[in-house]
C-alpha cells in the first residue's frame, strides 16, 4: 500500500491494515512498505509496540489536524 | 446568585460583582467579589458571600486591588522605545500607532524569513494561557509559542502525564465544587483523609481550586496527610506530614504501592475491570520496599508503611498532586505512579476521590484549534517537536529548552521578533538560568511587550510595550483548569478604565483582523465569548454575568458509562483503554513503561564530592500570600508584608555557618549565584535550604546593568538548562544543591 492510499483509510482501517501486515513483517518492513518513519506515525497516533500497533484516541497536537478531543468532537 | 451584577448605590458608588480569575493583579481562582468604584476609581474590593466556591472570602492580593490598578508606576498608554534598549526612554504613542509598527513587522518577517522567526512568549497560570496560543497561530501566524521554563515544568507535566495514563482532563480533588449546595449535596462524600502532594493549596489557590476548601473540608472532619520537604500551615494541622528530601517523592510513590498491593490493600475490581499493566506494576514495586524508600527519601520506614495502610484503607481517599510532579526531571514517573496509587485505591472519578475532566475540554479547547489555521509544513517547524515527540504531541507549544539552544545557536533557524505576553522571565519566574536567557534573547530584532508595569524582562528587551487591564478592567470567563476540568465557570466583568489598557482577547482581535481577518469574524471580545458559550452551554457572556457563575453538572464513573470515550464505549480514553499502570505510549517513545526512581542530577548520594562544597539541598518555587510570582512587588501594602526575599533555613544548620535569623546570606552552585534574607525554621530539614523566587526591586533603577536589581536575589540562575526527564519534562527545580554563606556586601 502507498502511503496515500494509506493516509486515505480511516483510524479503523489504518490500524487493522497495520496489525495484518505486523502479522508477518516487522515494523522497518512495515515503514518502508508505506514509507512512513516511527514519527510520522506517532503524529497520527499510531505507535508500535510489542510487536504490534495501537492507536492513541487523544492523538494530540502532532499535526494541524484536529486532535479529537474538541468538545465538539466528542459530543457530536 | 442575585441576576443584577452591577449597581449604583445611593452616594454615586457603583457596585460590580466579578469573579478574579487571573493576573494581572490577582491570580487564577475564580473568587467572587464585589468592586466598589467612585468616580471612575477602584476604591474598594470586598467578598462576594454568595460566590458558592469562596464564599465571601478573600486573601491580601484581591483586597489591596486598588493599590495595584492605580499605582504610579503603572503604564497604562502604549509606548516606544526612543533609547537604546535597557534604556528608559519611551515615548507615548496611539494603539494605531502601536499596531501599524508592529503589523509592518510581522509582515517584514513573514515574507523574508518565515513566519516561524517570530516567536510568542508566555507566562503562567492566568488567563492570558488561552490567548497566547491563539496569538501565536492564529493572528499572528507562527508555530511558536513558547513557555520558557526549562522542562516545561509547571501544570503541563501533570496535564500531560493525565493524557497519556488516563486518557482524561485535569484530576482534581473533589471539594464539592460542581454543586450549588457544595458538601451537602447528597451525591457528595467528604474525604476521609486528603493526601497533599508538594503543594501548599492555602497559598497557591492553583487553578481553580480554591485552596480554602481545605480547610471546609476540614471542619466537617477531613484529616490531612502532607508529603512535604517544608512543613507548611496545614502539615502543622496534618496527622502525618512525610518530609521526604527534595527531588525523592518518585521512591515515595513506589514504596507506598509497594506497602498497598504487598498488603492487599488495594481495590481488586477496579485493577481487574479498568486497569493495564497490574502485574508489572506489581513487579516493579518490590524493588521498593519501604526500608529501602526509608534510606532514600529519609521518611521513617514506619510512617511510610502507617500512611499506606491508611492510603490503601480510608475511603475515600483522594491525592492532590502540586509542583513537585513537574519540577523534577524524574517527574513523570513521580506522576504516573500518583496516578497509580489513585487508581488501584479506587479513589479515581468516585464521590469525595479524585474528579477528572472529560477528554474534550470545555471552550478552552479552541485555542489549541486555533493551529489548524497553519499549513502543515509550517507546523512542523515548531521548534523542538521532532526531538520531543512526547512532549509536542501533549503540549501545543515549543519545547522550552529547545528554544533556548534555538536562540543561542540559531538553528535550525534564527528566531528574529519576540512577543512577550505577560512574562517577566528573565526574573525568578518561569526560566532556568534567566541570565542565559537574557544573553541570547539579545538576537531578537524586534520586540513587543504587554504587560501592566514595566518589569525587568520589558526594560531589557520591549521596543513596543502593550499596557494590560488588570481582570478587574476587561471581560472575560474564569475556566477552571483552562477547561480540563471545569468546575466552575463565572463571569470576570469589566468594571471601570484605567487608561487605554486593552485585554489579551482584544489584542488578538484586534491583530488578527488586520493580519488573518479570515481567523477572526469577531469584533468584540462579548462576540467572542457569545460565540464560545452559546454552542456549549446554551447561553451567553450575558447569561453568565447575570448567573454570575455556573456549575456544570458533573457525572461520577465516567468510565463505566461510556463518558470518556469518544467511540461511547465504557473505558478509559487511552491507546489499552484501561488505565495505564504500564504505558504503551511511554514504551512507544522510548521510555521505561513503567513508573520507577531516578537519584537528582546533583545530590549527596548522585554528586558526594560536589556535594561536600555544596553542601545543602536547595528547593524553590513555594507560593506567597502577598506575590503571583514576579508580581505585586510594587503594590506598598503587599511589600510591606513580604519586604524581602526570604531563604528559609534551620537553625541548627544556621548556627554552625554563624548565620542569625534576619542575615543576608549567598546561595550559590555551579551554575550561579543569588542574595536572600535568612528566616530560621525549625519546619525545614537542617540539610535543606528553600529559597523564594520571583524577587526583582521596582525600587531599585531600571536601566541597565540593573533591571531593577533583577539579578540580585535571582534564585533560578542557580538552576540549569537542560537538566530534563526522558520524555522532555521536569527541571531540578525543587532538588538541587547549594552553599550558603553570609552576604558582609
Ligand atoms: S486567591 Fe486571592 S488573589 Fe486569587 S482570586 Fe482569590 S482573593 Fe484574589
Amino acid at each position: 500500500m502507498t502511503k496515500e492510499e494509506f493516509l486515505k483509510l480511516d483510524d479503523a482501517g489504518k490500524l487493522s491494515f497495520l496489525n495484518s501486515e505486523a502479522a508477518t513483517k516487522d515494523f522497518a518492513q512495515i515503514s518502508a512498505e508505506i514509507g512512513m518513519t516511527k514519527a510520522e506515525l506517532g503524529k497520527i497516533g499510531f505507535y508500535y509496540v510489542g510487536n504490534k500497533f495501537l492507536l492513541k484516541p487523544m492523538k494530540g497536537y502532532g499535526t494541524t489536524e484536529r486532535s479529537g478531543n474538541e468538545y465538539k468532537d466528542r459530543f457530536k | 446568585m442575585e441576576k443584577e451584577w452591577k449597581k449604583q448605590q445611593p452616594d454615586g458608588t457603583i457596585t460590580v460583582r466579578t469573579c478574579g480569575w487571573s493576573p494581572p493583579g490577582d491570580h487564577p481562582v475564580g473568587c467572587g467579589m464585589k468592586l466598589h468604584i467612585k468616580d471612575g476609581k477602584l476604591v474598594k474590593v470586598e467578598g462576594d458571600p454568595e460566590h458558592p466556591i469562596s464564599q465571601g472570602r478573600l486573601c491580601v492580593r484581591c483586597l489591596t486591588l486598588p493599590e495595584y490598578v492605580h499605582h504610579p508606576q503603572r503604564i497604562i498608554y502604549p509606548m516606544k522605545r526612543v533609547g537604546k534598549r535597557g534604556e528608559d526612554k519611551w515615548q507615548r504613542i496611539s494603539w494605531d500607532e502601536a499596531m501599524d509598527i508592529i503589523c509592518d513587522k510581522i509582515r517584514h518577517y513573514t515574507d523574508n524569513y518565515g513566519a516561524e522567526s517570530i516567536i510568542v512568549f508566555g507566562g503562567t497560570g492566568r488567563e492570558a494561557c488561552l490567548y497566547y496560543y491563539p496569538l501565536a497561530f492564529s493572528s499572528i501566524g507562527t508555530p511558536n509559542c513558547c513557555y520558557p521554563l526549562s522542562g516545561w515544568s509547571c501544570y503541563g507535566p501533570r496535564c500531560s502525564i493525565t493524557d497519556y495514563i488516563l486518557g482524561a482532563g485535569y484530576p482534581e480533588i473533589d471539594f464539592a465544587g460542581y454543586y450549588p449546595d457544595r458538601y451537602d449535596n447528597p451525591n457528595y462524600k467528604l474525604p476521609e483523609y486528603i493526601v497533599i502532594w508538594g503543594k501548599n493549596p492555602l497559598m497557591s489557590n492553583p487553578d481553580g481550586f480554591y485552596g480554602h476548601s481545605i480547610i471546609d473540608m476540614m471542619k466537617r472532619g477531613t484529616k490531612i496527610i502532607c508529603v512535604d520537604p517544608r512543613i507548611h500551615w496545614l502539615g502543622t494541622r496534618a496527622e502525618h506530614v512525610l518530609q521526604l528530601r527534595p527531588g525523592t517523592d518518585t521512591a515515595l510513590a513506589l514504596g507506598l504501592l509497594n506497602v498497598i498491593i504487598n498488603e492487599d490493600l488495594y481495590d481488586h475490581e477496579f485493577v481487574e475491570k479498568w486497569t493495564y499493566g497490574f502485574e508489572e506494576l506489581k513487579e516493579r514495586v518490590q524493588e521498593y520496599p519501604p526500608e529501602k524508600v526509608a534510606e532514600i527519601t529519609w521518611v521513617p520506614k514506619e510512617q511510610i508503611i502507617e500512611v499506606a495502610r491508611i492510603i490503601g484503607t480510608a475511603k475515600p481517599c483522594p491525592i492532590q498532586w502540586g509542583l513537585a510532579v513537574d519540577e523534577n526531571p524524574n517527574g513523570v514517573q513521580l506522576g504516573h505512579a500518583i496516578l497509580a496509587l489513585i487508581a488501584i485505591t479506587g479513589n479515581l472519578d468516585v464521590p469525595g476521590g479524585i474528579t477528572i475532566g472529560p477528554p474534550a475540554a470545555l471552550m478552552g479547547k479552541w485555542r489549541m484549534e486555533t493551529r489548524s489555521q497553519l499549513p502543515d509544513e509550517l507546523w512542523a517547524k515548531r521548534i523542538g517537536a521532532e526531538e520531543w515527540p512526547a512532549l509536542s504531541t501533549a503540549m501545543a507549544t515549543t519545547h522550552p529548552d529547545e528554544t533556548l539552544d534555538t536562540l543561542e545557536t540559531g538553528k535550525p533557524y534564527k528566531l528574529r521578533m519576540g512577543w512577550f505576553n505577560s512574562t517577566n522571565f528573565i526574573s525568578a519566574t518561569c526560566s532556568a538560568q534567566p541570565d542565559r536567557w537574557y544573553r541570547a534573547l539579545q538576537s531578537l530584532e524586534f520586540n513587543v511587550v504587554q504587560d501592566t508595569f514595566m518589569t525587568p524582562t520589558a526594560m531589557a528587551f520591549a521596543d513596543i510595550f502593550l499596557p494590560l487591564p488588570t481582570f478587574a478592567e476587561h471581560d472575560g470567563v474564569v475556566l477552571t483548569h483552562f477547561g480540563r476540568n471545569a468546575i466552575f465557570m463565572g463571569a470576570m466583568n469589566k468594571a471601570f478604565e484605567v487608561g487605554e489598557c486593552k485585554s489579551d482577547i482584544e489584542v488578538c482581535i484586534e491583530l488578527g483582523k488586520r493580519l488573518h481577518p479570515e481567523h477572526w469574524p469577531w469584533d468584540t471580545a462579548e462576540e467572542f465569548f457569545n460565540d464560545q458559550l452559546k454552542p456549549e452551554f446554551g447561553f451567553d457572556f450575558n447569561d453568565l454575568r447575570e448567573k454570575g457563575v455556573f456549575q456544570p453538572p458533573y457525572e461520577y464513573k465516567k468510565y463505566e458509562k461510556g463518558l470518556l470515550r469518544f467511540d461511547g464505549e465504557p473505558g478509559f480514553n487511552t491507546v489499552t483503554g484501561m488505565v495505564e499502570l504500564c504505558s504503551t505510549l511511554f514504551e512507544a517513545w522510548g521510555e521505561d513503561p513503567l513508573p520507577y526512581y531516578q537519584e537528582p542530577h546533583y545530590s549527596p548520594y548522585s554528586t558526594p564530592e560536589l556535594f561536600k562544597e555544596y553542601p545543602f539541598i536547595l528547593t524553590t518555587g513555594a507560593r506567597a500570600f502577598t506575590s503571583f510570582h514576579s508580581e505585586h512587588r510594587q503594590v506598598p501594602s503587599l511589600r510591606e508584608i513580604t519586604p524581602d526575599p526570604i531563604v528559609e533555613i534551620n537553625p541548627e544548620a544556621a548556627e554552625k555557618l554563624g548565620i542569625k535569623d534576619g542575615d543576608w546570606v549567598y546561595l550559590e552552585n555551579m551554575f550561579g549565584k543569588c542574595k536572600q534574607k535568612v528566616k530560621l525554621t525549625k519546619t525545614i530539614n537542617p540539610k535543606v535550604v528553600h529559597a523564594s523566587h520571583g524577587w526583582w526591586y521596582p525600587e531599585k533603577p531600571a536601566e541597565e546593568p540593573s533591571l531593577f536589581g533583577v539579578w540580585e536575589s535571582n534564585i533560578n540562575t542557580l538552576i540549569p538548562h537542560k537538566h530534563i526527564g526522558k520524555l522532555g519534562f521536569g527541571a531540578p527545580f525543587k532538588c538541587l544543591i547549594c552553599k550558603v554563606y553570609k552576604a558582609e556586601d
